[in-house]
């Protein structure tokens, strides 16, 4: 209420932008003068859908509220940082770090935006400790969740133009300390380029040169820079990589690094930058999967699986590296359910190992999972104690479904009771396999010599690799009916028009890249690494080995491993494609969407897994089959 | 609508104005420069007006209480926001189940020679922006002559006008949707309010305006005669 209606000066409430800023966290944590005094300096605008252009200011930092509509936030790269709706905040970033405002606003539904001015924000951040923390959090939130999605941060071959700082602040040599002070200040950054005339880096001035070379030696805040700066700077050229940076910075012990260009500074590049870069790891994705303590939570988190598998792609990751690093996310998932589950229901009262088959075992996963796994209980585990076991094993289980590992079409899964045994059960299982060898029986028993322990008791999970390992190699009955089990996938032998073709004659307008692509390679690394008793699972290691104890040859281990790189990698790609478009990912190729080089490599890649058969036939086989 | 060239018009009438009127609080509103109306609409600055009365008759009810708000930059400035409660010798009445406004509130306000010269002052160098500029207008116009012995004179964007032009441009017959504020202020995504006071709804009024705008202009310039109204 206007006293009188004539004091001008104190602005009026809007009882409409008031009320709506205080059902927001944190304007809710405001005290009532508080927030009065920031609703009276709101300005709103309204924008309509699909507008781009003219939002952001880029000269004018703001926090900008979500009133109505709804407003995306995308790196000045396209990738999309954050969806804001009503109640929603953007534009917070530049306003705590003092960084120059480099994301793009698209508008999807028409709405209005209530703008807050930078002296508000501040004013506010300074009032109230809520407020500020909100800020402060939902930052690292967001700059986590960008970096985990910029693809070139995952390489080794990043460069420094993709990570440091332009805009970079200079000063020339004449200038007094206290100018480039306050210059520093204004600009909010800890080092300043100084260059000569001609514009060339001839030192550099830091926060600790101030300190150490101005007020410790007592100069006067008028001497000039060429007196305090560091000379002979080192610095780097834009397109060198960021892993040299690291390296110099280490060596020198250096915290900021001036990228050069023909000697001219074009940006800086600090720690700070670095550590920025070094977040960007799926690492970071595994941690925060660490920190969850509910099913719903990692649910969540691995929602961002598939767009982690789309940006590694993009990045030209090699299927290896995506395989292992995706394996990696599951293995953090089913560790972090374990964790949870033990939570819920106490320690275990024996030892026990989680065990992990197939494709995880492998480390070779995609973006099709399921899940294929099997709980080993140390031989002390009574009768009473499996009711804990088969609890713990239903919690991982459905969780992992819930993550979207589905359930197992053919039920090896922990929770049943066929696949959680004792130790002796185990043993007693594949000597079965191995001692008993059926083709039939065999058929489905592949994935379990692709084993892996992801939790638990290792002691427990050795022994039974050891009993494994020992009856398996040189077991010529057994290996002759695994390679015999293996020899009904072959490749085809190569495409016609839009058909495969087999080498019987047949023709089929698909392909499925799984079947008759990758799983004939671990097929025969399998049987390799069985026969001289391996505890390697991964298939590339596999054949490494394997020819390394001769019994490939190394081209023949290289083309091996070639194939599968190429036929993964293109199933990969594939996988990303209809992730893209939101549909199911699959095995299935279609002849008629390969290039005509892919063709051609498919064709002898088909060859070299071919030819690995034939010499697997006659090294095992011997004519038993 | 003015017409081509009609900047001098308006430059006229103001003279003419200035030349008629002794009172010295309108004296100086209309001594402020008038935006020329072949400025790009958005360079120009707005006030959103809105105001309660005690019933719909200028001749025999009053203003209650006068809200407004600018719109500068495409943006609506709450800073500029200003409620003003005008006193009266007569009690709020019936309509205060309309208004909320309570004799109490009155007792605490301006008069309404007071209120109407913080209008003015805040109405210089700008276009008044009024939903049914008709009604206000009219209201305003009494005040002016009863107070100024002077007609107002005062470049005015109706929003109702506004849209029922949008609406007959995209062919929709009239009177077939709703001109009220809050109707026209659904088409556009603009939230609804659940209370009401001048100050508000010269807030929706400026809002509306601004995504008014923004459908028939896009990013693109127009001259500001394209939504001025006659006055």
């Amino acid at each position: 209420m206007i006293q009188g209606g004539v004091d001008m000066t104190v602005s009026v409430e809007v009882a409409a932008v008031r009320d709506f800023l205080s059902q927001n966290t944190p304007f809710d944590q405001l005290t009532e003068k508080q927030l009065t005094q920031a609703a009276a300096q709101v300005q709103i605008a309204y924008y309509r859908a699909g507008e781009t252009t003219d939002i952001l200011d880029y000269s004018n930092p703001q926090l900008y509220v979500v009133r109505s509509g709804a407003f995306e936030v995308r790196d000045n790269e396209g990738q999309l940082l954050d969806r804001v709706e009503p109640g929603g905040y953007f534009g917070y970033p530049s306003l705590l770090t003092g960084d120059a405002i480099t994301n793009k606003l698209v508008v999807i539904e028409d709405g209005l935006l209530y703008e807050l001015d930078e002296g508000t924000f501040q004013k506010l951040r300074s009032a109230s400790r809520p407020f500020d923390r909100f800020f402060n959090q939902a930052h690292a939130k967001r700059l986590h969740h960008a970096v985990r999605f910029r693809e070139q941060n995952y390489q080794l071959t990043l460069r420094v133009r993709d990570l440091a700082t332009y805009d970079p602040v200079t000063a020339k040599t004449h200038e007094t300390v206290a100018d480039v002070a306050r210059l520093m200040t204004e600009k909010r950054v800890s080092s300043v380029m100084v260059v000569d005339e001609d514009n060339k880096l001839c030192g550099l001035v830091t926060d600790r040169d101030m300190r150490v070379r101005v007020i410790a030696e007592g100069r006067p805040t008028d001497s000039v820079l060429s007196d305090v700066m560091t000379r002979d700077t080192i610095s780097v050229a834009s397109e060198s990589l960021v892993f040299e940076s690291m390296l110099l910075m280490t060596e020198h012990n250096i915290h900021h690094l001036p990228v050069t260009e023909n000697g001219e500074p074009i940006a800086m590049m600090t720690a700070t930058d670095l550590v920025k870069s070094q977040k960007s790891d799926p690492v970071f994705l595994i941690s925060e999967i660490g920190r969850q303590r509910t099913v719903e939570g990692l649910k969540k988190i691995s929602r961002d699986i598939p767009e982690l598998l789309r940006s590694l792609i993009r990045a030209e990751a090699s299927a290896d590296q995506i395989g292992r690093l995706l394996t990696t996310v599951t293995d953090a998932l089913t560790r972090q359910l374990l964790e949870q589950a033990i939570d819920q229901l106490g320690q275990p009262p024996v030892p026990f190992a989680w065990l992990a088959f197939g494709s995880q075992g492998r480390q070779d996963q995609t973006a099709i999972s399921d899940q294929d796994n099997g709980l080993l209980v140390g031989d002390a585990m009574t009768h009473d104690d499996d009711v804990y076991f088969k609890a713990l094993a239903t919690y991982v289980n459905d969780g992992l479904d819930v993550c979207g590992y589905c359930y197992c079409p053919g039920e090896v899964m922990a929770k049943t009771d066929t696949w959680r045994q004792p130790l002796v059960g185990w043993k007693k299982q594949f000597l079965r396999w191995i001692n008993q060898p059926s083709s039939k029986a065999l058929m489905h028993a592949s994935i379990f010599f692709d084993m892996r322990c992801i939790y638990g008791d290792q002691t427990l999970f050795h022994d039974l690799q050891k009993t494994v390992c020992d009856a398996a190699s040189g077991n010529e009955i057994f290996l002759a009916n695994l390679t015999a089990n293996a020899l009904k996938l072959t490749p085809p032998m190569g495409f016609f028009k839009s058909f495969v073709v087999d080498r019987s004659g047949e023709h089929k307008n698909t392909f499925d890249m799984k079947l008759r692509g990758i799983m004939p390679i671990n097929d025969i690394a399998r049987i390799y690494a069985l026969s001289f008793g391996t505890d390697q699972i991964h298939t590339l290691d596999r054949l490494t080995e394997a020819a390394a104890k001769k019994l490939l040859t190394l081209k023949d281990a290289r083309n091996l491993i070639d194939a599968h790189e190429f036929i993964s990698r293109l199933r990969l790609v594939h996988q990303g494609e209809l992730l893209k478009v939101g549909k199911v990912p699959d095995n299935h190729l279609d002849p008629l969407t390969l290039s005509s080089l892919s063709r051609h490599q498919l064709k002898d890649a088909f060859a070299v897994v071919a030819s690995a058969q034939a010499a697997l036939r006659v090294k095992f086989t011997r004519g038993l089959m | 609508m003015f017409f081509r060239g009609a900047d001098w018009i308006v430059k006229l009438k103001q003279q003419r104005y200035l030349h008629r009127c002794q009172n010295s609080v309108m004296r100086d509103y209309l001594q402020s420069e008038f935006p020329s109306l072949r400025t790009d609409y958005r360079q120009v600055e707005y006030l959103a007006v809105d105001l309660e009365m005690t019933g719909l008759n200028a001749s025999d009810d009053h203003i209650l209480s006068i809200g407004f708000v600018p719109v500068i930059d495409q943006r609506v400035v709450l800073n500029g926001a200003r409620h003003i409660y005008v006193s009266s010798d007569q009690g709020v009445g019936q309509s205060a189940v309309i208004h909320g406004i309570h004799d109490k509130d009155i007792d605490q306000a301006t008069p309404l020679a007071e209120a109407l010269g913080l209008l003015l002052d805040a109405l210089k160098g700008r276009v008044m922006v009024l939903h049914c500029a008709q009604l206000d207008l009219s209201f305003l116009e009494q005040a002016c002559r009863g107070l100024y012995n002077s007609s107002l004179y005062v470049p005015v964007v109706d929003t109702m006008a506004l849209e029922d032009q949008r609406l007959q441009r995209t062919g929709m017959a009239r009177g077939s949707e709703s001109l009220r504020l809050g109707d026209c202020r659904r088409r556009y995504n603009l939230p609804d309010y659940s209370a009401h006071n001048a100050l508000i709804d010269a807030v929706s009024t400026a809002e509306l305006f601004l995504a008014q705008t923004r459908y028939r202009f896009g990013s693109h310039p127009s001259d500001l005669r394209h939504i001025v109204s006659i006055k």
